[in-house]
């Protein structure tokens, strides 16, 4: 393997030993009087006194391209590398080390004409007048590649859709800042003019000594999202940022903390620009007014960041009653939640099954005209998944007599049933009571039947119209039948049925109560 | 010749300036010595939604009397003379335009039938309270000494 990649590396040795090499020509202490430094090549001066400054005129011959400069420590001087503009103006100042320490600028951006940079020294006792210190000079493409100076929205690298960007966590400061010394940050916008309804994906790769912070803005900037990678070394990803094109977005690319950077290994951030098909979630999503509609079957989502509430809309007011069935999926490491709110973002519904890594299903909720929501949130709100994706499915199916109509789970929401008919409903999720009401009309005895559940022992409570206990009884073990016989007097009844132990509940099966008169 | 021709244009033009009348609210007599009462009411949203409606009440399956007409979000009363005991009560709703019958609301938004219990020598009263565009349905029962 070696010996096939060793012509290239012998090549760009060669290359590199052979780049023209320029000595500066003094006096080169200002802009009128720079001397020439190739784009591809180095100079070799001194700093002949504390306060001399080098200046070097850098010719682009190409449209665009991304140069990177670097100068060799000596001894005594604490070299301030600065590039400037065509006019002289200071575009990036680096100051990263001190005396006798090497000073290096990374992903300068540069297009055609003439930049400079100038050399100068910190040390005001430094008196190292012969040593010669060496300034080498790279131009490579500017394709793929971050554009220094990209500190503000203002001056935002434009990210080229549906592609990779390499830069770099460097330097740790921002010595042009407003105050100076504000911990680097990079700056891309991203542009989308073909109308339509999209959504964006980005996935940054991990570096050594960084803890990264990736921010999402708008055009008006306002942050939309503000995603971490939880720790120091690690990656980060998002999905499916929602995306009302034409739009520009900007993202803000920052260490954690000042102190971290690396100038030896690229960030790398892939961004992804997808029309949206209705099957994923629209970020942002985090409240009822930002919900994504649920209009298909399924829907992916993922908890990212920590904390992250996802909210979808699902509209119910074609048809007077429905039934609502819905089933989130599980993610590693974390412990979902799924909530059904009413049109005004109020919980109706919340299925909890308790358990990490574990699917959680809605077994039914009546909805009746109007705009529902499912919430899907992570129990801990510290856990975030920006790559496992949740998947959320929905099944709306008529109402019809004979099926239980959640919420049922007070006297108040109780669901009328009458003598002689059945009902089949879920003791699910976890908590659940359900409520019957029916009328007896005269009196007599009245049987109830239920069906034996799996991880239920069924307990059921009656009470009269004045709210008076009647009977309360518990079936004499788990997933087995029950069954009471009771003469009731002409009036309102409620049945109140629910699991021994709140825990005790089937997503899986329907029992049936009958109600008999004999 | 001329004052009567102005006189009867004046009249119409008067009578088609001055605002409509509201229909008048239909209060059914109330029964001598009535022990029931019922108030009904709904939440509304918003002023378009408060339209008028009535309440009819059933004793047994049999028509009983109804409510004034009125908007949804005034409370609409019925008294009446109920026998003591306990007896199968059903509220239906109908929605009016003030003049015509009305229309019976679907069956699904109508209050279900529950049995209420009338005391000798007090007075029952029911207060029934519509929310959620008039899908959710609250009845609550309370009894007070009836003056003799």
């Amino acid at each position: 393997m070696l010996w096939r990649i060793l012509p290239i590396l012998l090549g760009a040795a060669w290359f590199w030993a052979c780049s023209p090499t320029v000595d500066e020509a003094e006096p080169n202490d200002d802009l009128a009087h720079a001397s020439r430094l190739p784009a591809n090549g180095r100079a070799r001066g001194t700093i002949g006194r504390p306060d001399d400054v080098d200046w070097y005129k850098i010719a682009i011959g190409r449209d665009s391209g991304v140069l990177s400069l670097h100068v060799g420590g000596i001894r005594d001087v604490d070299f301030v590398l600065s590039f400037r503009g065509k006019d002289g103006r200071e575009l990036k100042r680096i100051d990263e080390t001190g005396v006798g320490g090497d000073e290096l600028a990374l992903d300068l951006g540069v297009q055609r004409g003439m930049y400079y940079a100038v050399l100068s020294n910190k040390n005001p006792k430094a008196a190292n007048p012969t040593q010669k210190y060496v300034l080498s000079s790279k131009l490579e493409s500017a394709a793929g590649r971050e554009l220094e100076p990209n500190d503000s929205a203002l001056t935002a690298t434009p990210l080229e859709i549906n592609s990779l960007t390499r830069g770099h966590y460097y330097p740790a400061m921002n010595l042009l800042s407003d105050p100076p010394g504000q911990a680097d940050e990079d700056w891309f916008s991203l542009r989308s003019d073909r109308p339509g309804l999209y959504t964006l994906s980005l996935d940054l790769s991990a570096v050594p000594n960084v803890d990264p912070v990736l921010e999402i803005y708008d055009a008006n900037n306002y942050k939309l999202k503000e995603i971490s990678a939880g720790g120091v070394g690690q990656g980060l990803g998002f999905r499916d940022l929602g995306i009302r094109a034409p739009a520009q977005y900007f993202l803000r690319l920052r260490p954690r903390s000042r102190g971290m950077s690396n100038p030896d290994v690229f960030y790398e951030l892939l961004n992804e620009l997808r029309p949206y098909d209705g099957h994923t979630e629209l970020e942002p999503n985090d409240q009822r007014a930002d919900a994504t509609p649920f209009e298909k079957d399924a829907v992916t989502g993922h908890i990212a960041p920590a904390g992250d509430v996802d909210w979808y809309r699902v509209n119910a007011a074609t048809s007077p009653r429905q039934i609502l069935r819905a089933d989130l999926s599980s993610v590693p490491g974390m412990q979902l939640v799924l909530t059904v709110t009413d049109d005004l973002g109020q919980p109706l519904l919340v299925v909890d099954n308790g358990l990490k890594e574990t699917p959680q299903v809605l077994t039914g909720i009546g909805l009746s005209n109007a705009t529902y929501y499912l919430v899907v949130s992570e129990k801990t709100g510290r856990a975030a998944n920006g790559r496992d994706a949740y998947a959320l499915t929905k099944t709306l199916v008529p109402w019809q007599p004979g099926l239980e109509w959640e919420p049922n789970d007070s006297t108040a929401t109780a669901q009328a049933v009458k003598i002689g008919e059945s009902v089949d409903g879920y003791l699910a999720p976890a908590g659940d009571v359900d409520y019957y009401e029916f009328n007896v009309y005269q009196k007599g005895d009245i049987l109830c039947e239920l069906t034996g559940l799996l991880n239920v022992r069924w307990s059921a409570e009656l009470f009269d119209q004045d709210n008076k206990p009647v009977l309360a009884q518990q079936a004499a073990k788990m997933g087995e039948p029950f069954r009471f016989d009771r003469e009731l007097a002409a009036g309102t009844y409620w049945l109140k049925l629910q699991g021994a132990d709140p825990g005790q509940n089937n997503v899986r099966d329907k029992y049936t109560l009958r109600l008999k008169a004999r | 010749m001329k004052r009567p021709v102005f006189l009867a244009l004046a009249a119409m033009w008067a009578g088609c300036a001055a605002p409509r009348p509201q229909p008048a609210a239909q209060i059914p007599p109330a029964a001598a010595g009535a022990n029931f009462e019922l108030s009904s009411y709904e939440v509304v949203g918003t002023p378009e939604e408060d339209t008028l409606e009535y309440v009819q009440v059933f004793l047994d399956g049999r028509l009983q009397g109804r409510t004034e007409v009125a908007a949804k979000s005034r409370p609409k009363l019925w008294l009446g003379r109920i026998p003591e005991g306990n007896h199968p009560m059903r509220f239906e709703v109908w929605d009016s335009t003030g003049g015509a019958p009305g229309v019976r609301r679907p069956e699904e938004l109508q209050p279900r039938e529950r049995f209420i219990r009338v005391e000798p020598g007090l007075k029952t009263s029911a207060v029934l309270r519509f929310s959620e565009q008039g899908r959710r349905s609250l009845l609550s029962i309370t009894y007070e000494p009836r003056p003799r």
